[in-house]
């Protein structure tokens, strides 16, 4: 009896966990990889928190689990990851590494989830549909779009007798000039910030790119060889020399700066100009407090009959190429770019948006919409598109160690490009 | 022969616990270094292999001039070498003091190890901030002092010995510790011996304190130079191998190679590379142990 007792007391326990397993694996859990911390109380990881709780809400079976990585990180990993036949259901992936990841074959398409799009429907984004298609494949969509931006202390250019904005720059040498006078005239102050340094590689690039082909360069050939040993090219890194040895209105040792060190600085009071993303503008003046003294324009170019182009470009959501659950996430991906979240993310965190079918909201109409307007006027008037190679770490490295001899060493700035050209072009 | 058989029968028992550790360790160790050898053969898209190449990454990388190697090869020494002669001797003299009976032995023993209990990319993050020509404390001091700022980690000339200085800061606690435990382990009537024969404390250290903890001193020339050897991260974060590859030591390089370049078997190579000269270190330090045991 006591036998019998003790396989039914057993068969039950074997009966509920059961039960409580199917009972578990009924909801479906994403894990999405971000590198917004949830617990930052900055205006984009508080949106992003907002529309993960909503989300969840609208899909009770579907509960997000948000992994932190570090930004400049989240390519490598998700490819180490994918090579282990692992990874995450959702990714934010910087823009510049979207074919980085598509040939580490990393990601998924999403053909199969889009069905049919119509030219109309494609034409509801701000960055081309285009833009995130390899080979026939659709990828990712657009989180947000940017552009950089140069940004100005309305305080500090103020203070040394200027008027904003009749007296803003035009030109890179205007540029020039005031920053060396913002040095020269507050004794604390540095003039400006371009990051020049394989430390910080990419955004050496996305400042550079922008000048180079508002001067007439570009990066790259069609055969995929080295462009940007240019006339242009010699002429833009001619200027950032400049403005460390005749303006005097950049430290020498600027290459040792990380961008997070230039954009303290610059928070900080210690740098009158710096050249930024859209996409932090809003988060800049909540994290410093200065409000309006923080200001964007379009970069200059050398010609002040037009800006330095806006190079287009943002975070892209992907699916994960070993994703359990990829119509669970792909559902969570439409929600992220839907006219609702992209309101909320415009309104709230002042990124810019990834469709355009959310103007006529009368939200932006307000003035307070009046930057991220003209923003969208610089991203319109003066689009620089890009598709980036899968090998863009190593370009830009290649590119910065050319900008970094000619800060550091007496190398001319043709010698110092052709160098960096050569030693991309052998890769 | 029939000896083992009756031994091996009445203790087999230790041996079939400790064997699935023994499997999974060797597993853990072996398995990767010959995937390893058999990947740096192997031409790479990616991390994924495509072909049989032989030597051919060898060869490259001794011979491109774009991996530079013996450029980073000088580096890793310099680091090697440079950290080493100075957080030996510092953490020695450390270990004296704490020896000694002082006030709040127990307060100063717990400040000198705090920056072991730092991670090395926070401790990396403080340095560069405290490093910085503009900004930073150490400009501020240098020019309260009257001198003139440097350059820490944007001259060519001075980032290798700032990035040296960021590593002994963070390091020499273990040395420290260690050290400061063979001491301890002296037999005091050593020490009183020699004070009764009329040595001074200096005598007392060099001809007999040292003398035996000498070999634990050796041990920390093994541990640490392979430890500096293989240091990526702060390296990574004060500098990323800049300026003009000052600071671009082998392992970073074969950080880069692997997961910024993709190119996985030049990185894996450089490892195998690496994993050689570790043992090529280890063993002479070994032979040099010996020697002086025998003596």
């Amino acid at each position: 009896m006591r036998k019998f007792n003790n396989i039914i007391f057993i068969f039950s326990m074997i009966c509920l966990v059961l039960f409580l397993s199917v009972g578990v694996s009924a909801k479906t859990t994403l894990t999405y990889w971000t590198f917004l911390d949830p617990t930052d109380p900055g205006p984009r990881s508080q949106v992003q928190n907002t529309l993960i709780q909503n989300f969840e809400k609208e899909h009770p079976e579907i509960d997000v689990n948000i992994e932190v990585q570090q930004w400049d990180k989240i390519a490598t990993q998700l490819i180490i990851a994918a090579n282990s036949k692992r990874g995450p259901d959702l990714v934010r992936i910087f823009e510049p590494t979207l074919m980085e990841v598509v040939n580490g074959n990393a990601i998924a398409s999403l053909n199969e989830y889009i069905g049919q799009i119509t030219e109309t429907e494609k034409e509801k984004y701000t960055i081309p549909w285009e833009a995130t298609v390899v080979n026939g494949e659709k990828y990712g969509f657009y989180w947000d779009s940017r552009v950089r931006n140069l940004w100005y202390r309305k305080d500090l250019l103020e203070k040394v007798g200027l008027n904003i904005p009749e007296d803003l720059p035009k030109t890179l040498d205007e540029l020039a000039m005031i920053a060396q006078k913002v040095q020269t005239e507050t004794e604390v102050v540095t003039g400006i910030f371009v990051p020049v340094s394989v430390k910080v590689s990419s955004s050496t690039a996305e400042t550079f790119l922008p000048l180079l082909y508002g001067a007439g360069g570009k990066i790259l050939n069609e055969d995929g060889t080295a462009a940007f040993n240019s006339e242009a090219g010699v002429k833009v890194a001619e200027w950032i020399h400049s403005l460390v040895y005749k303006y005097k209105a950049m430290p020498e040792d600027s290459p040792s700066m990380s961008y997070e060190d230039m954009y303290q600085a610059f928070l900080g009071g210690s740098a009158a100009f710096i050249i930024s993303g859209s996409h932090r503008a809003a988060e800049a003046r909540y994290d410093s407090g200065l409000g309006d003294n923080i200001q964007t324009m379009p970069i200059p170019s050398f010609d002040d009959a037009h800006p330095s182009p806006a190079w287009a470009s943002g975070w892209i959501l992907v699916i994960g190429k070993h994703s359990e659950n990829k119509k669970e996430a792909y559902e969570l991906l439409k929600y992220m770019t839907s006219k609702e979240a992209q309101l909320l993310s415009v309104k709230v965190a002042g990124e810019m948006p990834s469709r355009v079918d959310i103007l006529d909201d009368p939200w932006f109409s307000k003035s307070e919409a009046k930057e991220m307007a003209s923003w969208l006027e610089y991203l319109n008037d003066y689009p620089l598109m890009l598709r980036v190679p899968d090998d863009w770490k190593y370009l830009t490295d290649c590119l910065a160690e050319g900008l970094e001899k000619i800060i550091l060493t007496d190398i001319t700035a043709m010698e110092a490009l052709n160098q960096a050209a050569e030693k991309y072009n052998r890769y | 022969m029939k000896n083992i058989k009756s031994i091996w029968r009445k203790n087999r028992l230790p041996y079939y616990f400790i064997t699935p550790v023994v499997v999974l360790i060797l597993l853990v160790i072996f398995l990767p270094i010959i995937y390893a050898l058999w990947l740096s053969t192997q031409k790479t898209d990616f991390t994924t292999p495509i072909g049989f190449i032989g030597l051919h990454n060898y060869i490259n990388i001794f011979t491109d001039p774009d991996i530079n190697f013996f450029n980073s090869l000088k580096s890793s020494l310099q680091f090697v070498v440079g950290s080493l002669a100075i957080t030996v001797p510092f953490a020695l003299i450390l270990a004296v003091l704490l020896n000694k009976n002082i006030k709040y032995k127990a307060f100063f023993r717990s400040i000198f190890v705090l920056p072991w209990v730092i991670s090395q990319v926070a401790a990396a993050l403080i340095w560069s901030w405290l490093y910085n020509t503009n900004y930073g404390p150490l400009t501020y001091l240098l020019q309260v002092l009257g001198f003139k700022a440097i350059k820490f980690l944007g001259d060519p000339n001075y980032a290798m010995i700032s990035v040296i200085f960021t590593n002994v800061w963070r390091t020499y606690p273990f040395a420290m510790i260690l050290m400061l435990a063979a001491l301890q382990s002296i037999p005091e009537e050593l020490v009183e011996a020699s004070r009764v024969d009329g040595a001074n404390s200096l005598q007392i250290f060099f001809r007999v304190k040292l003398p035996l903890i000498q070999n634990v001193i050796m041990n920390i020339f093994i541990l640490l130079s392979l430890l500096y050897f293989n240091t990526v991260t702060v390296i990574l974060i004060l500098t990323e191998g800049g300026p003009l590859n000052s600071t671009y030591v082998l392992a970073l390089k074969t950080f880069k190679e692997s997961f910024f370049y993709w190119k996985f078997s030049t990185g894996v190579t450089l490892g195998i590379i690496i994993f050689i000269i570790n043992i090529l270190i280890s063993l002479l330090y070994i032979k040099i142990l010996g020697r002086e045991s025998d003596i």
